[in-house]
């Protein structure tokens, strides 16, 4: 990564990067989810109140992922 | 893909009046993406109903209390029962069931077929489409890489196509993301890899139509390949990144409540860098092969003047398109796979930038 780079290439090889990233925000968000599934089976809930709260956690997990990386691509 | 499934379509949309039109292009299409047991090249039917397969049979290798090696022929297109040294094998939606002499398969609640499969190693249709691209392969690049030394380094015939591409993702891709010092030891990998995955595509847009890259088996091993070389070749700096991400930003004991969530995330991200690989491969081409011979499908449904002509127009049209996905999507596997062995050889140059960010 020492090489000086053209920008147009940069940006090329950012917007690539960035079609990873819905992968990761989707699979953190899914298993987040899927976690507060089993934990709302595991105590029997009927609201599913642990369901709610653990995607929400896995929503703001996985937006802080997109805005570190994001942060490293700005460098 | 366009010929023979223009042909083999019309004959099966006037074979049987029985089953509705639509569903029978549907499994058309289901049977074109999956990957088969023996080498058709079309179908038709004859005006006595028997059906006539144009192509060529398999070998067909199994693991059943012992190796069992046939020839597809003997399942006559999965019409009938392939009796091997007593046992008999049904092929039953393209996969190889253990039945009995009438070749019964029993189902469970849900339809799926209970029968023992026994381990299946089948030269498939898809096995020999890889075999015959990486003899290709072989034969053109060391071709190539002669034709150097007879003309004193000048490209000829094929090589002035190719030389520039290989260049291409030596000057392009290799170098700017790994890095000048590291990046030979990859440019190896990356031109394989390129190659395959663009020619196998464009074998799937030929009348052949075989479907490789849009199995994900195969994009699911061509992965496999990129996650093992980007972790055995990760250097020290590249691990220290995964299990200590903050680095001497934070001192220990603020890092330790942070690193329970922030470590095993680096980690799920080893994983799904190469699964999002897969997936965009696996996905992108099954998808240009489900639109095309929808497409084409279409035809046989509007049978009108104005319909088919438009359905045919818009299937040329995505056709020129799927030509340049095809590119596209092997550029963009290399791409990443590139980007990903540059992190794994990342050496020095980020911790002198983090210096330098403190510092200020």
């Amino acid at each position: 990564m020492s090489q000086q780079k053209p920008r147009k290439k940069n940006t090329l090889k950012n917007a690539l990067v960035l079609t990873g990233i819905a992968f990761e925000m989707g699979a953190i968000i899914f298993l987040a989810a899927n976690g507060g599934k089993w934990l709302d089976s595991y105590y029997g809930n009927e609201k599913r109140i642990f369901t709610a709260f653990a995607t929400l956690i896995g929503v703001a997990i996985s937006i802080w992922v997109v805005l570190r990386q994001l942060k490293r691509i700005n460098q | 893909m366009g010929f023979t499934s223009y042909a083999s379509d019309k004959e099966n949309a006037t074979e049987e009046s029985g089953k509705d039109l639509k569903t029978e292009i549907k499994e058309y299409i289901q049977h074109h993406l999956q990957d088969s047991h023996d080498f058709s090249l079309f179908s038709y039917t004859k005006e006595n109903g028997e059906h006539k397969y144009v192509g060529f049979p398999l070998p067909i290798i199994l693991w059943d209390n012992g190796l069992k090696v046939f020839s597809s022929s003997k399942f006559h297109h999965g019409e009938e029962i392939a009796e091997v040294d007593g046992n008999h094998y049904k092929l039953y939606h393209s996969k190889i069931y253990k039945t009995d002499a009438h070749g019964a398969i029993n189902y469970d609640e849900e339809h799926h077929p209970t029968n023992a499969k026994p381990l299946d190693f089948s030269i498939t249709k898809n096995v020999v489409m890889i075999f015959i691209t990486g003899l290709l392969m072989l034969w053109l690049f060391t071709s190539l890489a002669k034709s150097y030394s007879k003309n004193n380094g000048v490209p000829t015939g094929a090589g002035r196509f190719f030389e520039p591409i290989v260049l291409y993702i030596r000057d392009d891709i290799a170098r700017p993301n790994i890095g000048e010092k590291r990046y030979k030891k990859y440019m190896p990998f990356l031109l394989t890899i390129f190659f395959f995955i663009w020619f196998l595509n464009i074998f799937g847009l030929t009348p052949l139509g075989i479907n490789v890259t849009g199995n994900i088996a195969i994009t699911f091993s061509l992965a496999i390949m990129t996650f093992l070389i980007t972790n055995f070749t990760g250097t020290k700096d590249y691990w220290m990144h995964q299990f200590d991400p903050l680095g001497k930003s934070l001192p220990w004991y603020g890092k330790i409540l942070l690193y329970i969530i922030l470590v095993p995330i680096e980690l799920l991200g080893l994983i799904i860098k190469p699964f999002s690989l897969l997936i965009r491969l696996y996905a992108n081409m099954q998808a240009g092969h489900i639109v095309l011979m929808s497409l084409i499908g279409l035809m046989f449904i509007f049978k009108s003047w104005l319909g088919s002509p438009l359905s045919f127009l818009l299937a040329f049209a995505i056709s020129l398109i799927e030509i340049l996905v095809a590119l596209l999507q092997a550029y963009i596997f290399t791409m990443l796979s590139a980007l990903y062995f540059g992190f794994a050889s990342e050496e020095h140059e980020h911790e002198h930038e983090h210096e330098a960010e403190l510092s200020h």
